[in-house]
Formats: structure tokens, C-alpha cells, sequence
């Protein structure tokens, strides 16, 4: 059956026969190609494809709304209804940050040019304004000057930062850092950076597992909280990041950065289907302050403005 | 991933043989290659338009004889994104024995800095008189970055106390004029497309420095806002060209083809690792392939288009078939599979070959093989070549020895290749060759 009829059927009020999964999902995808045709299921698509969320997810969207053909008749009806479906696809994402009681350790870790090292201080200012008394450890000993962003963070937010020379070895750097905050009563939260890895590759993943041992090995148990920083201007791959790091990091939570430009970070929707992590906070900003706690409310309202 | 692609499309193979290029052929294929190019992250609109400039192409057009029609398609689709992509690489490279000023621009994390001292160590390596500047007085210790990347790779560095951005551009342009420098790179701060009062900061070191050419660097996982950004960094700087930084990663780089389509600007350089050497030219062929997702394949058409010799592949299947083959033929064949490249990187581009199992694998020969195989036969005299039976005894030895090949080989090749031509007449070969899409 293809799409024209479908809609034939639709505006005729005709009793038609509920097409199959498949079909439903070839005559979507010939809709793809109708041209300028301003239907309100292709502007839909359009908006959706346009905001990062792929081509799967915006098709089971379309296609579960579909079934509902009151909602192909104008392009309102079918926003309202594509809202309250992303919605319950993300409930259960927002999730606030775990730690304590005691001394926890949160690892930050991501793919490069993510934000990593800035949202560590972003996280350190919260839970110092939270009352807490975290300490950072900077365990980017790769990227050139990598500590001494953090080290400058650290002065502007008057947080005790944990380093050494660069070049040293991530995974002793951690372990010194893990031993020395354990000892130190002044701190019960330490938020270890550490450097910008692709997710495919070997060498920077096995460097990173290490880094896990290390802190179970220094602290007797695993980060409270292992956090992936997703730049919220990434596409598609975003989900080859997550899966990766997923497994080799056991990601506890989302933060995804860069949220105060035009960037709609779509992706999260297929990310929560597929993973289920909780999506913690998103940066809107260059400032220590600029951490706002997910909303699902202001997400789905930003993927359509 | 990319076993998933070979077997869908081996079962859209199967389905299509022998048809030609009708509008509702092309349109079944072009939805796949629809869904390839939003699967890589190509913008919305981009994907649109080429799409629907590819179907005006392939509609009717005449199937090539090696290829099927899906091969077809799939190759105007890649000849469509190499051209848009730019064709060729586009080779930039600063003017000699003047000063030319390069603006790194872009978002934060797309990895300027990297690039900055990248591209500068590239070009001192070519002889250029290199120097750069960081105008990054935004994140801290940006500036310390680029200074250590510069200082531990041999680079020039412009040193200096301004706060402003746009005074360092100015004061770095000056220095870079007064010592004789051909190039100037000036690193500049991470921003985003929307906020005004950095775009114009970035516009007064353009205006200050007074910049040859605008590079935008892009971090190749970038999704659709590839498109909005662009045109943002477009409208305010007039971009001139693009750095697609983290290849290395397995994203399929749709970003590409969303900022040469909205900006028409070039992508110069692709950042391939961590590296300072890790940045070379772009090559949009490789990149077109890697956005369809079906790189194998679209080499493989093009290898076979290119060097087989279509009337000689005639000839020796229809020899092989009434078992006249001889080693002159089996010499020739030789010489049209290594025109196409490894034997072993062949086989790997045919679908299916990766599912094949490992004694399978192992009957097919390897390139070392194949060495002393064309060794044996060049050993041969002209007669014997033609005629095989009346390789004796003393003649067998001969060749060993003029081959250097044991006995041994000699004997195991000859039998093979006897007991293949007994095969070939017995067996329905020539169903087999008929119904594969590889042109033998």
C-alpha cells in the first residue's frame, strides 16, 4: 500500500485495514522522497532529523503516532502528540547526581573536545555550593595544558586540586590522587579528570579500564558516579560513544555540553532507548555556574522551537 | 556494521540483476542511500537536494556492462558527493615570500589549537617561515597550550601581554610582517555561532590581522548543526575553507557534505589522530565513500570500471568455459587482477567473501602465491605455455630451477591447473559466471 493512499484513506474516512509495521515504515520513508509536499508528518520529520534524533527513532516516533490519524490532520494536533511521546519515551532520564555518604569519586570521562575538563569544575562549584567538599584530580596528563586549565578552575572556584607533571601515567596520577583524598578528611567528593579518548581507540579504552582498577584498588570500591561528557552538538555517533563507553567505563550518567547554542542533542532520546543512563545535567555556558539539572520539559520544548 | 551493509545490499543484488535504471529503480535504491546519508549525519536539506539531483542523473542512464544496476547507482551517487565534495583535494598553501594570515575559527572543543600548531608544522615541514598566535583569552590556559604544543614541536610562537584578542591579532600580524614570516596562524577562542559579541570579535581580528583565508574546524562527529553553524561562521567571516578534525574516530563525517554544500568553502584538511603529524589533505573521495557507508563496494566498482579490460575478460571467461585456457591466458588474467590491486584486498571488497569460512579462505591463493605462479609460467617456453601436455619430466625441472620453485610446486601447479580446466568443462561454470555481479 503505498503513502498516497494511506492518506487517501485517511481524509475519505474509509475503513481500511491497519497496514503492517513494514508497510507503515516503507510508505514513511516514500514520504521522504514526495517533495515539496508541506504535510504535516514530513514538517514533523523535518524538525526531528534536523534536531539529531536519526532516522530510526524519528521513524518509530512517526510511526506511533500514526496510528492515531486524528493526529495527521494538522501539524499541532501531531507536535502536541510527538511531544507526549518523547515524553514517555524519556521518563526516567533525569536523575540527579549520586554520592556519599562517606567519600565518593566521580570520573569524568569522554571523547575530545567535549567539555570534560570545564565541566569538572562546573561540578566541583555545585557540590561545593551544595555544602560539600569535593577536590579535583587532573589526570589529562596528554592534552598540552590540560592541568593548568584545571589548575586555574581550581583557584577560581577555591577548590584543592590534585596533579602532577605532565606526561605522567593517567592511572598513577589517579591512584596518588585516590590515595591522598581518602587520607584527607577535608574532602569527601573527588572528581577526577581525565584526558579526551576516541571511543575507538584500543589503547586510550585499556588506559581507561586501568584507571577504574586503580581507584578500586586505592579507595576499595568503584566511582560513585561515572559520568560521559557528550557534546550536545554531536550526531549519530554519539551512540557508538555511549555503547563504547558504557562498557569500559560502566557510565553511571549523561552530561551533554555546549546546550546554550543552537545544538538540540536529539540523540538523547535514541541514547535513553537504547541505554537507559540517566541524562544528569546539560552546560549552558563558559561560567562555573553555568549547570542546569536535565529537564525533559525543556528538552522536548527546545527539539521544537 | 560494515558486514551489515554487504549483506543488505548483496540481498538488493540478488533482487535487481538484469533489470535496467527505471525512475521506481532508482528511487527504491535512492531511499536506502537517503537513509545512508542521514544515518551519517548529512543536514536534512543537503541530503534533499542531492538526492533529487542524483535521481535527475541515473534516471535512464545507460547501465554499464560490468556493473549492475545498483552498482550504477551507487556509483553516480559517489561521483555526485566526490563533486560536491570538491572533486579533487584542494591543495591550500600560503603565498612564498609574502605574509599570509590564516584565522583558525570555530566552536569550542571542534579542536582549534591542536590544529593551529598542526597546520603551522605542517607547513614548516614544506619550508615555509612559520609563526603562531593565540587570540584565545577566554579559556584558561588556552593560550599556555598552544605555547607548549608550539615550544615542544619546534614551532615559532608569538609572545606578547595584550589582553584583547583583537590587539594580539594586530601586534602578531606586525611581529610576523617585521621578522619575515610567509605564515601567521592566528589560534582563536572557541565560540558559539549565536552569541554576537564573540562572531564580532572574531570579524575585528579578521579585519586587524588582516587575514588571507578564514579555516573553520569542525570536529567530523558533528551532527546537523554542522549546517547552522556553518552558515553562522559563513555569513559573518566568509569562510574560505575547513579542517574536519577526530577522522580517527568512527563517525561517517555527513558534516563534510553539510558545510561544503552550505558554504561551498573546501575541506583542506582532515585531522586524522592526536598527533602534530596527524593532519593531511582531504581527500573527498575517501570521505564521499565513507558517508555512504559503502566504501568496499564503491572501490570495487570503481577498480573493475576502470582497469578491466571488459573484451580480454570476454575472451578468457569464454576460453575458460570451452576449456581452452591456457598459462598465456592464466598469465593475462594475472596481469588484469593486479592492475586491480592486492588479491587478498579484492576478495575482501566482495560481499560475502568475510562470511566465507577459513578453509574456504584458504583455498584461495594468496599474493605470494600468485608471485610464483606468474614465476613458474614466465619460465615457460612459448609452446609449453600454449600447450601444457607436453611439459615433461626435464622440462618440469627446468622450470623449477628457473623459477625457483621446487619440484614440488611445479608438479602441484601443473596438476591444479589441469584438474581446474576438468572442472570447468564438467561443472555449470557458466551459470556461475553468469549470475556474478564481479566481472570475470
Amino acid at each position: 500500500m503505498g503513502f498516497f493512499d494511506f492518506f487517501k484513506g485517511i481524509f475519505r474516512k474509509k475503513e481500511k485495514p491497519t497496514p503492517s509495521r513494514e508497510s507503515i515504515i516503507a510508505s514513511k520513508l516514500k514520504s521522504i522522497f514526495r517533495e515539496g509536499r508541506k504535510d504535516p508528518l514530513r514538517e514533523a520529520e523535518r524538525i526531528l532529523i534536523e534536531a539529531d534524533t536519526g532516522i530510526d527513532v524519528t521513524l518509530e516516533l512517526l510511526e506511533n503516532i500514526s496510528k492515531d490519524r486524528a493526529y495527521l490532520k494538522d501539524y499541532e494536533a501531531l507536535e502536541t502528540a510527538l511531544k507526549r511521546e518523547i515524553r514517555t519515551a524519556l521518563s526516567g532520564s533525569e536523575k540527579g547526581l549520586s554520592y556519599g555518604p562517606g567519600k565518593s569519586i566521580i570520573l569524568v570521562c569522554g571523547v575530545n573536545g567535549t567539555g570534560k575538563t570545564t565541566t569538572c569544575a562546573k561540578l566541583a562549584l555545585l557540590l561545593k555550593n551544595r555544602g560539600e567538599k569535593p577536590a579535583l584530580a587532573a589526570a589529562d596528563t596528554y592534552r598540552a595544558a590540560a592541568g593548568e586549565q584545571l589548575d586555574i578552575w581550581a583557584q577560581r572556584i577555591s577548590v584543592r586540586l590534585y596533579r602532577q607533571d605532565a606526561g605522567a601515567d593517567p592511572a598513577s596520577v589517579v591512584f596518588d590522587a585516590v590515595t591522598s583524598f581518602q587520607k584527607n578528611p577535608d574532602h569527601n567528593c573527588l572528581i577526577i579528570d581525565t584526558g579526551g579518548r576516541l571511543h575507538n581507540n584500543e589503547n586510550l579504552l585499556h588506559q581507561l579500564e586501568k584507571i577504574r582498577k586503580v581507584i578500586h584498588k586505592a579507595s576499595g570500591s568503584f566511582p560513585a558516579e561515572s559520568l560521559l561528557i557528550l557534546d550536545g552538538n554531536t550526531g549519530q555517533n554519539a551512540v557508538n560513544q555511549t555503547e563504547t563507553f558504557m562498557k569500559v567505563s560502566e557510565t553511571t550518567g549523561l552530561i551533554v555540553t555546549k546546550m546554550d547554542g543552537t545544538a538540540k542533542a536529539g540523540i538523547l532520546i535514541n541514547l535513553y532507548k537504547k541505554f537507559g543512563i540517566p541524562i544528569k545535567f546539560i552546560g549552558t555556558g563558559e561560567n562555573a555556574g553555568d549547570l542546569k539539572a536535565f529537564s525533559v520539559n525543556e528538552y522536548i520544548e527546545r527539539i521544537f522551537f | 556494521m560494515l558486514e551489515n551493509i554487504k549483506d543488505k545490499l548483496n540481498a538488493i543484488l540478488s533482487k535487481l540483476k538484469g533489470k535496467h535504471l527505471t525512475a521506481d529503480l532508482v528511487e527504491k535504491i535512492l531511499r536506502e542511500v537517503r537513509i545512508a546519508l542521514l544515518e551519517a549525519d548529512v543536514h536534512y536539506k543537503a541530503a534533499s537536494d542531492l538526492i533529487a539531483a542524483i535521481k535527475e542523473k541515473a534516471v535512464g542512464e545507460k547501465v554499464l556492462q560490468s556493473l549492475t544496476p545498483y552498482q550504477q547507482i551507487i556509483d553516480i551517487v559517489y561521483k555526485e558527493f566526490t563533486s560536491v565534495l570538491g572533486g579533487k583535494e584542494f591543495i591550500l598553501e600560503p603565498q612564498r615570500g609574502r605574509l599570509n594570515v590564516w584565522e583558525i575559527v570555530g566552536l569550542q572543543g571542534s579542536g582549534k589549537t591542536t590544529n593551529t600548531a598542526k597546520i603551522a608544522y605542517f607547513f614548516k615541514a614544506k619550508g615555509f617561515k612559520v609563526i603562531v598566535a593565540s587570540c584565545d583569552v577566554n579559556r584558561p590556559a588556552a593560550i599556555e597550550q598552544l605555547r607548549i604544543l608550539a615550544k615542544s614541536n619546534g614551532l615559532d610562537f608569538f609572545e606578547n601581554s595584550e589582553k584583547k584578542a583583537a590587539a594580539i591579532a594586530k601586534k602578531a600580524r606586525e611581529h610576523a610582517e617585521r621578522t619575515g614570516c610567509e605564515l601567521l596562524l592566528l589560534d582563536t577562542a572557541g565560540r558559539l555561532h549565536i552569541d554576537k559579541d564573540l562572531m564580532d570579535e572574531a570579524l575585528d581580528i579578521k579585519k586587524l590581522a588582516k587575514a588571507d583565508e578564514i579555516v573553520l574546524v569542525v570536529d567530523a562527529m558533528i551532527g546537523q548543526q554542522a549546517a547552522v553553524m556553518t552558515k553562522e561562521f559563513h555569513e559573518k567571516l566568509s569562510v574560505t575553507g575547513a579542517v574536519l578534525t577526530k577522522l580517527d574516530s568512527d563517525t561517517r563525517g555527513g558534516a563534510a557534505l553539510s558545510v561544503r554544500h552550505i558554504s561551498g568553502a573546501p575541506v583542506i584538511f582532515a585531522g586524522t589522530g592526536e598527533k602534530i603529524g596527524d593532519l593531511e589533505y582531504f581527500y573527498p573521495e575517501r570521505v564521499a565513500s565513507r558517508i555512504l557507508g559503502m566504501g568496499d563496494l564503491l572501490t570495487l566498482i570503481e577498480k573493475s570500471k576502470e582497469s578491466f579490460d571488459e573484451e580480454k575478460a570476454k575472451e578468457s571467461v569464454e576460453k575458460l568455459l570451452k576449456a581452452e585456457f591456457n598459462f598465456n591466458d592464466y598469465l593475462e588474467q594475472m596481469k588484469e587482477l593486479k592492475k586491480m590491486g592486492s588479491l587478498e584486498s579484492l576478495m575482501e571488497m566482495i560481499p560475502g567473501f568475510s562470511s566465507m569460512n577459513k578453509q574456504m579462505r584458504a583455498q584461495i591463493p594468496t599474493e605470494n602465491d600468485l608471485k610464483h605462479i606468474e614465476a613458474m609460467i614466465l619460465s615457460m617456453t612459448p609452446a609449453e605455455r600454449i600447450d601444457p601436455r607436453t611439459i615433461d619430466f626435464s622440462r618440469r625441472k627446468r622450470i623449477a630451477k628457473g623459477s625457483g620453485n621446487s619440484l614440488d610446486d611445479v608438479n602441484r601447479f601443473i596438476k591444479n591447473f589441469e584438474m581446474s580446466k576438468k572442472m570447468m568443462k564438467k561443472s555449470n561454470f557458466k551459470k556461475m559466471f553468469k549470475n556474478m555481479n564481479f566481472p570475470m
